[in-house]
This record gives C-alpha cells, structure tokens and sequence, in this order.
C-alpha cells in the first residue's frame, strides 16, 4: 500500500513539473529560470503560473482590438506577452541581471569572447550586438564596451 | 424561345450578384460601434462625393489618426484637412491611400506620419483589413493588398470580402442590421475621438533594439511617397506625433535617420515629442499609449498655427459655402468632446 501511495505521489510530480517544462526545441536556445523552460511563442499563462510572482507589470492597449501588450518583470528577467487570436502569448523574454544564466552558462557581465567561447562563429553582428539563430529561438547578447549588458530571446522570424 | 432562355440566364445571373452584394454586405464587419478604427479609411469618400477638398492630407497610424483633429486645424489656423490612417498602417498603405486619394483631390500638404517608418512587416490580417477593406477597388486598392498580404491571405478575399467573412453568419449582431444600409459616421475628418485617462508608465528604460536601422522597405515606399509629391507638387512634411510611452518608445537613432533623410531631401521635419509649446502631459493620455481629445487638441492648435504661418500664409481665405460647412463640422466636434468630457465627470 506505501509504496502504490509512493507511486502515486511520484507520478503526480512528475506531471506537476512536466507541465512547467514548456521547451520544445531539441537546442537548448530556451529560456530557463525557477524551474522553468519557456520558448518565445508559447501560451503565456501556463508559463507565467509556474515562474511565481512577477515583481510589477506594465501593460499598453493594442490599437484597436482587445488585449494588451505586456511586460512582467522578475528578479533578473523581463517577459513580454501580446495577444494572439485571443490568447496571451509570450513574444520574448529579456535577462537583465547576472542572476540569470543561458543554458551554456552566459551571464549578464561576461565577455564577447565568454559567448563566442560557447556559442562560436556563426552570429549575425549588428553594432557590438551578436544574435545566434537557433531552431526555434533567436538569441541575442547585446553588450556595452565588450561586456553582455542583457540577453534576449525571441521567437524565429 | 431562344430569346426567352437569354432573358433568363440574364435574370438568374442578376439575381446571383444582388444575393453576393447582399450577403456580401450583410457579413462584412460594420465597424459603427465596436471597432470603430474600421470605418475610418471608408470615410473619406463620403468627402470626396461630395467634391470637397483638403489643403492638407494626413496619413499614418494612431499617430495620426488620435492626434491631429481637422475641425481644430480649421479653427487654430483656417486650414481644411483629412486625417486618412487606421490602426497600425504601414508606409506602404500610406502610399497607396495618397495615390487613392490623388484620384480625387489634390491637397497642398501631405503630413506624413513616421512612427510606421520601424516596421517592415505587416502587423497581421486583421490590420489589414482594418487599413484596406474600406478602401474602393480600383488598381490602388489592389497594389496596397498584393503589399500588405501576409502568409495565408488571399487578394480575391479582399475583392469579395464575403470568402473572409462567410463565416461572420453565425456571429451576426445587432450593429450588422442596424448599419446596413448605412454606416454610423465614427470619425471627425478622419479623426477618431477618444476619451479617458491614464498616463504612460515608463517604469525602466526603453527597451534596447537589437538593430535600429530602419527597415528598407519602409525607406522604399516613404520614397515613393516622396517622388509621388514631388511630381504632383505637393509638400511633403514628416511629423513625429507628441505620443511616447515605453511600449511605442521612438527612439533617438530614429530619429537621426529621419532626420538624416529629412535634411537629404530638403524635407520639413517636425518631432513634437515633448514640445513646451504643446504641452503634453500624463492627462492627455487616454490609455498610457495613445492621446485622448484633450492631448489631441493641444497637439491640433499647435500644428494648426505651424500649418497657417509656414505653409499656407498667403492662401486666400476659404468662402462662406466652406466656412459654413466646417463650423458646422467643428460644432459637431465640440457635442461629441463635451459628451466625453460630461461622462468623465
């Protein structure tokens, strides 16, 4: 009987996490933080119920239909959501603070040659900006003075 | 008998395009009371029948259409306007809009509004329809659908809007019969009014853009719209409207480009954000993005004056028969504000 409960109870958090991991990319150009994987273009709300608490929200009316452009900001990462056939989807999300990591372990603060070191070569460069393309994400690394000043992913055009 | 069988496929032939006309405006969205932004391309021609015409065009996005009133143009500086945007309208609609209108006027001034000048995309197909299907078919119209269609959107569906729109059937309201016959005029010149209260939120910086450039195609057809009025004579102006919040931030490396292109061409350039002159403040805002009618009138004086003192000083003064008709529009303004302003308490 304990271990059919013990069971049960494994099962049921395997589903609770399953349903908090949102990648579905075989890269790992994926957004992770407590606990986790978000992919730009995926429905907003399953996502946001699983990051916990947003620290403030901002949010700006479309032109002329129902629904809002938001920004959910979080300790070290900002999430930004529009409307989509009247579902809130999530456009791209910004890290703003070291206290947030790329899956290969890029931090706001390290250096140009830290994400080349683990991105390599094959970057499109704007400015002192470099975006990688991946399967399903767009990552870019934007940096001041050689330095990552945040990093953004963002959905494939 | 043969005559008989002609008269009949004639008959049956008539009967099946008044069913189309019929279902076709039956299913069409009206945009009279719920997106009213759908109404207001369409409202121009209700001008234009009647032979009336406008020194100046304006064309753009909500930047224009929420920002610049003609009757307060008119009644600031003695200059008749059109105000010819819709919800997100990229340059290239704004082409084809100056070349629609072109067919049936001449304005002295094109006020281009370059908010529209960072996209290089289509918002969607519900935008477009909002820009193109008030439009009247005519090579225009097409050129500005084949431009704007995006991935699974078809030009015959804007030619008969009733293949989009068959399955409306089953969502008809009550706005669809009460405007069938005729639209509720939504807009003043153009203009869409806006009432309310909410000031932008600027918590945090603008976000920073991976590229700044300005899109190419945006360049392509702002362009065109400058050879258009180079040809035809018409003054071409760049206006940045007083509207900047965090979600629409227009940003300085626009801005030098516009600039830039302005100086190329000799082009007048005007960027209104944050003018002492005008006066913006948080309470002009209607919903921390767009201007309601207080913002927007403030922005109409102002632009009014610059209109009359730099562009039309020495143009004839307009005769009784148009003076009468736009105090009458003009009244018909200030009954719609005061409404809002009474229901603001």
């Amino acid at each position: 009987m304990k271990r059919f409960f013990c069971l049960i109870m494994l099962t049921v958090c395997a589903l609770a996490l399953g349903s908090c991991v949102m990648k579905e990319t075989s890269d790992d150009y994926y957004f992770h933080a407590n606990g986790v994987d978000i992919v730009p273009g995926i429905h907003a709300e399953d996502a946001l119920g699983c990051l916990g608490e947003h620290r403030s929200m901002q949010s700006s009316p479309s032109c002329a239909f129902d629904g809002e452009e938001r920004i959910y900001r979080y300790s070290g990462f900002d999430i930004y959501t529009s409307w989509e056939n009247g579902e809130e989807i999530i456009e791209r999300v910004t890290v703003t603070e070291d206290s947030v990591a790329t899956e290969r372990g890029i931090r706001v603060g390290d250096s140009f040659h830290d994400v080349v070191k683990l991105y390599g070569r094959d970057y499109e460069k704007k400015g002192e900006n470099i975006e990688y393309d991946g399967e399903r994400c767009r990552l870019q690394f934007f940096f001041s003075e050689g330095k990552v000043t945040s990093i953004r992913y963002l959905a494939d055009e | 008998m043969r005559k008989k069988r002609i008269v009949s496929v004639i008959f049956s032939l008539m009967l099946l395009c008044a069913l189309v006309a019929f279902f076709n405006r039956l299913l069409t969205p009206k945009y009279s009371t719920a997106v009213r932004e759908g109404s207001l391309v369409g409202e121009y021609y209700v001008e234009a029948d009647e032979g009336r015409e406008h020194q100046v065009l304006f064309l753009g996005d909500c930047e224009a259409y929420e920002c610049f009133i003609p009757a307060i143009i008119w009644e600031a500086g003695g200059v008749t306007s059109f105000v010819r945007g819709s919800p997100a309208a990229r340059v290239w609609q704004s082409c084809y809009l100056l070349l629609d209108t072109l067919e049936y006027e001449k304005p002295d001034v094109v006020v281009l509004s370059v908010f529209a000048l960072c996209h290089g995309d289509a918002q969607g197909e519900a935008y477009n329809r909002l820009a193109l299907d008030g439009m009247r078919l005519s090579n225009n119209k097409i050129d500005a659908i084949k431009a704007s269609m995006t991935k699974g959107e078809s030009l015959i569906s804007y030619i008969f809007p009733i293949l989009r729109y068959h399955s409306r059937w089953s969502r008809l309201t009550r706005e669809d019969i009460d405007f069938f016959f005729a639209r509720k005029t939504v807009s003043h010149n153009g203009y869409l009014l806006q009432g309310g209260v909410r000031a932008p939120d600027f918590e945090g910086a603008p976000e920073e853009l991976f590229d700044y450039s300005l899109p190419t195609r945006a360049i392509e057809y702002l362009d065109k719209i400058r050879r258009v009025c180079e040809s035809e004579g018409i003054t071409l102006v760049l206006v940045k409207s007083p509207m900047n919040s965090a979600a629409y931030w227009w940003y300085d490396e626009w801005d030098a480009q516009v600039r830039e292109y302005a100086e190329r061409y000799r082009l007048d350039y005007y960027n209104l954000i944050g003018s002492e002159e005008i006066g913006i403040d948080g309470g002009d805002y209607a919903d921390g993005v767009h201007l309601n009618f207080r913002g927007a009138e403030k922005t109409s004086r102002y632009f009014g004056k610059l209109l009359k003192e730099k562009y039309f000083v020495s143009t004839e003064p307009h005769g009784e028969a148009a003076k009468q008709i736009w105090r009458d529009k003009l009244d018909r303004y200030y009954i719609e504000r005061n409404k809002f302003r009474e229901s603001e308490g």
